[in-house]
């Protein structure tokens, strides 16, 4: 017999058995299938989405498209106003910001300080001299503004102050914080021997320590405060216009700062081997839970299967004494198993592009070091529509065939 | 349209069964030969043995040992395929309890092993509905089983069991669940297939059908008893 005739027999047989069924029996199969076909699709990118809302972050908030920090064993970026100047000529930029960085600490609450042997409400940190309206185009920094205002205009004397370093927001951070801090408090900032007072003008929350755990000011007043020549700059982030190549332009830039002690990194380059390797980890621990929820379907569907087929034993016995083959009989079981598959995966994917994706994009799980976005590819679904295929087609053939394979008339007799 | 030569002969057939522990041996050697277009009867008291060798006549069931010929095949060295093949083309079978498939309806029934031995599937309803319309169920093609009375089915199971001109026809007790007017209407509708020619091997107990039949083979205790040629 050919092979598309026993198909298409199998299939009439299948599909009169499906349509012929409880109603209840398949919506609860279809169910199981869905649900796993979201197991898998859904844990696996929650986990990478994990590592790809912080790399995000860090790209949109932190470092830009590209980064510009000082080489290995250097302390700045040198020739900063011939770099910028020249980085403007290039039309793919669309801004960049440029960054100086001291350690400093930063003293509050001092006007009350009475007792000398109480301790000061003192916490060392790194302060970030920048543009505000350059820094707000490059990184939206003002989007994180959770109390107070961002330094719109007259920044002099203004602070934003990470919420990392305040005890009302972080606890738990290494070497104390500031307490009592609120917006329009004085606080001084100590860079070197010159202590110089200035006002919380707002507070900054995201989910990068290079935003949490910083105090920005006017790049004018770093300067002032600290001595530091403008020239002698630690990082300087760009945003490029889309659809431009981010390599070309990194190799471009990099002709640029030779001789400035400078390195150019990709947003990707620059967040390293940790987060591909973390990625990675994700990955793995995704495929693995991913693998125990196939395993589980499997099983399930398997039990389904086989208890249908066990019903219909005294059917299946019929079918064989009949004359029709036992591969027609078997493929019929595989053909609903994979109805079953199709239908629960279809179902699974409507659920997930019109409804689990757009709510997570738009409300993502808040995470402690990231927005938890759900990362799905059209390739990683693919294959996992294709994993359950194929394990649904197992699932069914086995107790088909060994139903298939009992002696024909016990099987008609229930013997 | 009795013909004198064999289509299917039994060759000292035995079957045991094994339930535990204990060996029941329901047939010990049992020789018969059936001829082409004969109606015969096999009787015997029940446990007699009777059903066992319609089974394994019709390649549903196997021996423990000895040999079926189907036109002087010897049917031991087939292949599971091959018994499934030659159960598809050459032979029917009625069961006592009809044997439908309760979700298709009559008509799928009655064609579905028609669809599994056609290349090509036109005309294969024409020929379903002809069938149906021949065993006198031609108004309910579209009815399921469970729509269908006892006598219904069992009418549908025929009209299955014809559907490839099978060169045999095996029925076992196939009136056993019908009343005695149902009954009599579907041991008609089998003479007249095998006035047509159709070779019908028949198990039964009830008298009045033996009577009728070509050839009687009497089963007690798995052995031959009698056997006579009435007709």
């Amino acid at each position: 017999m050919n092979f598309f005739k026993t198909i298409k027999i199998s299939f009439f047989l299948a599909f009169r058995q499906i349509k012929k069924a409880n109603l209840w029996v398949n919506i609860l199969i279809v169910f199981i299938m869905t649900v796993t076909f979201l197991n898998l699709v859904f844990v696996s990118g929650l986990l990478e989405g994990l590592v790809t809302g912080a790399s995000k972050d860090s790209r949109e908030h932190y470092s830009g498209d590209i980064i510009i920090t000082p080489d290995e064993e250097k302390i700045n970026i040198v020739n900063t106003k011939r770099i910028i100047n020249e980085i403007s000529q290039i039309p793919e930029i669309n801004s960049f910001s440029v960054r100086y960085l001291e350690g400093a600490r930063v003293e509050a609450g001092y006007s009350t300080f009475v007792e000398p042997n109480i301790e000061r409400n003192v916490v060392s940190t790194v302060i970030t001299g920048i543009d505000f309206e350059k820094e707000k185009k490059t990184t939206n920094l003002d989007k994180f503004i959770v109390e107070g205002e961002y330094v719109y205009d007259n920044p002099q004397n203004k602070v934003i102050i990470g919420s990392g370093l305040l005890a009302e927001y972080d606890s738990a951070i290494e070497g104390g914080n500031l307490e009592g801090v609120e917006v329009g408090d004085k606080v001084k900032i100590i860079a070197g021997e010159n202590p110089r007072e200035y006002i919380v003008s707002g507070i900054v929350e995201a989910k990068l320590n290079q935003i949490n755990n910083r105090i920005f000011i006017d790049q004018q007043q770093f300067i002032a405060l600290t001595g530091r020549s403008p020239q002698l700059s630690d990082e300087i982030a760009i945003t490029i216009n889309n659809n431009q190549s981010l390599e070309n332009i990194r190799n471009k830039i990099g002709v640029i700062v030779l001789n400035s002690q400078a390195k150019v990194e990709t947003w990707r380059e620059s967040q390293g081997q940790f987060f591909e390797d973390l990625s990675s980890t994700f990955t793995i621990l995704g495929a693995v839970i991913g693998a125990i929820g196939l395993a589980v379907a499997s099983v399930t569907l398997f039990i389904v299967i086989f208890i249908n087929a066990i019903s219909r034993e005294k059917y299946i016995g019929i079918l064989k004494g009949i004359g029709i083959d036992s591969s027609i009989i078997k493929y019929s079981y595989v053909l609903q198993s994979i109805f079953y598959a199709l239908i629960g995966s279809a179902i699974g994917l409507f659920l997930l592009y019109l409804f689990l994706v757009p709510y997570f994009d738009q409300n993502p799980i808040d995470f402690p070091f990231s927005d938890g976005i759900l990362d799905v590819t059209y390739e990683g679904v693919l294959i996992r529509v294709l994993i359950l295929f194929f394990s649904s087609v197992i699932a069914g053939l086995i107790p088909a065939h060994l139903i298939v394979k009992k002696n024909t008339i016990d099987s008609i007799l229930g013997r | 349209m009795k013909k004198e030569n064999t289509i299917i002969a039994a060759k000292d057939i035995t079957k045991n069964y094994i339930v535990g522990s204990v060996e029941t041996k329901v047939l010990r050697g049992i020789d018969i030969e059936i001829r082409e277009g004969e109606f015969s009867v096999i009787t015997g008291r029940s446990g007699s043995g009777k059903s066992t060798l319609l089974y394994i006549l019709s390649l549903l069931d196997r021996p423990t040992s000895g040999e079926v010929l189907f036109e002087k095949c010897n049917t031991r060295t087939f292949s599971e395929k091959m018994d499934s093949y030659c159960r598809l083309i050459h032979f029917g079978f009625v069961f006592q309890d009809y044997a439908l498939l309760p979700e298709l309806t009559a008509l799928e029934n009655v064609v579905l092993p028609l669809m599994a031995s056609r290349d090509s599937w036109e005309k294969v309803n024409d020929r379903g509905f002809d069938v149906l319309d021949k065993v006198g169920i031609g108004d309910k093609i579209n009815n399921y089983p469970s729509q269908l009375s006892g006598g219904e089915k069992q009418r549908v199971a025929i009209a299955r069991a014809i559907i490839n001109n099978p060169k045999i026809l095996f029925a076992d007790e196939p009136t056993a669940n019908l009343d005695s007017k149902r009954a009599d209407e579907i041991i008609n509708l089998l003479f007249d297939l095998n006035k047509k020619g159709l070779t019908i091997i028949l198990v039964t107990h009830e008298k009045k059908y033996i009577d009728r039949a070509d050839r009687v083979i009497k089963i007690d205790d798995g052995l031959i008893r009698e056997e006579k040629r009435i007709n």
